[in-house]
């Protein structure tokens, strides 16, 4: 029962899901509900003894059928942990039930928008500590893919495809390259350590990826979150998206582009500094960075390397 | 800190103690719909580990009540995962995904590619792509 209203001045939705101020915050470790329900402990959202991945439908939804989707995606068992100590199988298995869910719920005329993503430390707002991540399906379009499709028409073609041709030509901002990914800094990033793990082959989604794609993406994924834990020695906080091409029914766009790729939305400018969003940010849209891409991508690289 | 964190589990899991007033989010019969409430019980997952006939042997003995109050739907495939569905207690869907992470580590082993890093490099330098591997 979230209401939306629409921001007519900035054109862009607005989600009151005033029931979320009563969520979950940050419980002691006995009362973790993303824990397995143990015999004798107090109930859980997962009520069986052990589990390998669980997606639930969230407690406190932001959006629920039939005006879209609010999904849980809890990525183990174990409370103790994250993406980068997964195991590489449990990793794999991950991208699959994201390639699944995003086909499920695709499907459903109420979501126009599927957006898989993490939300990780509490400096962007984590209120469960269990490594465990979200998936939104969006009863509209939201301004971020609206724009990714804008830039598509703006270069004449997939945007994410061109725009990783210029880096692998540069090649200062390319943290890491496999046989099918690409991982980079982007040469506009608007965070320090902003970084973008891109399908080499146009791929829309998920679902149009092979199992050797999905393999190396969540290799990809992996080492670029070891690696940003390698940076400063500390558990980095992060906001993880998946873009895809968007789900509705009806065409959003006079070239209906879509582009597989993650972001990475790092807070951190030094190993004590956040980012704040603030005036230039909030006022006028545009980032003021203290760092050059090229010279985070560098730390970045070496910090890979020491955690790989 | 005592109280502050027998306040904070009475604030996160005995939702009734806080709604006293008038919630908004309440459905006709006065029943609560947010927070939902958590399943009553724990239940005995088909644990993905074990062999597919044992986890059949354990759905076609399995009594109700050693479920909870979950109900589990149906199971299915898709790619590599074993995809279990479960309508929890509130009614709303859990989903279970298994995979064979055994075979997966084996075949991770044997077809892991090795990813190239390349060296930081200058701007004013020529790229040597050979170099960068």
């Amino acid at each position: 029962v979230s209401e939306q209203r629409f921001n007519e001045l900035r054109g862009e939705h607005v989600v009151y899901a005033i029931h979320r101020q009563d969520r979950t915050f940050l419980p002691d470790r006995a009362h973790c509900p993303l824990d397995p329900t143990k015999p004798g402990g107090p109930p859980t959202e997962i009520p069986f003894a052990a589990f390998q991945i669980a997606v639930f439908d969230n407690r406190f939804p932001s959006f629920e059928a039939p005006g879209g989707a609010a999904e849980v995606v809890v990525y183990t068992d174990e409370h103790d942990g994250s993406f980068g100590t997964l195991s590489p199988a449990r990793v794999e298995a991950l991208m699959w039930v994201w390639r699944h869910r995003y086909g499920e719920l695709r499907a459903r005329p109420d979501v126009d928008y599927v957006m898989i993503f993490e939300n990780r430390g509490v400096e962007v707002g984590v209120t469960l500590h269990h490594p465990h991540g979200q998936i939104y399906g969006y009863p509209f379009l939201p301004p971020v893919p609206t724009l990714e499709l804008a830039a598509d028409e703006r270069l004449g073609g997939c945007a994410p495809c061109e725009l990783l041709q210029r880096e692998l030509a540069d090649g200062r901002r390319v943290l890491l390259e496999s046989e099918h990914v690409v991982a980079y800094v982007p040469e506009a990033a608007r965070w320090a350590y902003e970084a973008h793990v891109v399908m080499r082959e146009h791929r829309a989604s998920l679902l149009d990826c092979d199992a050797h794609e999905l393999r190396e993406l969540g290799q990809t994924l992996q080492a670029l979150v070891r690696g940003y834990d390698a940076l400063f020695d500390r558990p980095f906080p992060y906001v993880m998206v998946v873009h895809q091409a968007p789900t509705a029914a009806a065409p959003v766009s006079a070239t209906p582009h879509g582009h597989l790729h993650v972001e990475f939305y790092p807070p951190l400018r030094t190993a004590e500094k956040l980012k704040f969003l603030a005036g230039s940010e909030q006022g006028a849209g545009t980032f003021i960075s203290d760092t050059l891409p090229e010279e985070t991508a560098a730390a970045l690289r070496e910090a890979i390397a020491r955690a790989a | 800190l005592l109280t502050a964190n027998l306040l904070l589990h009475l604030n996160t899991f005995v939702p009734i103690f806080r709604t006293a007033a008038k919630s908004p989010f309440r459905a006709a019969g006065d029943e609560a719909l947010y927070p939902r409430k958590m399943p009553s019980a724990p239940a005995h997952p088909p644990s993905p580990e074990r062999p597919q006939s044992a986890r059949e042997d354990e759905r076609s003995s399995a009594a109700p009540s050693e479920q909870g109050r979950a109900e589990r739907e149906r199971e299915e495939r898709s790619g590599p995962l074993t995809i279990t569905r479960v309508r929890k207690d509130d009614g709303r869907s859990l989903i279970l995904y298994g995979h064979d992470e055994t075979q997966a580590e084996l075949d991770d082993a044997t077809a892991h590619q090795p990813q190239r890093m390349p060296e930081p490099q200058r701007a004013d330098e020529p790229q040597h792509q050979d170099e960068q591997a």
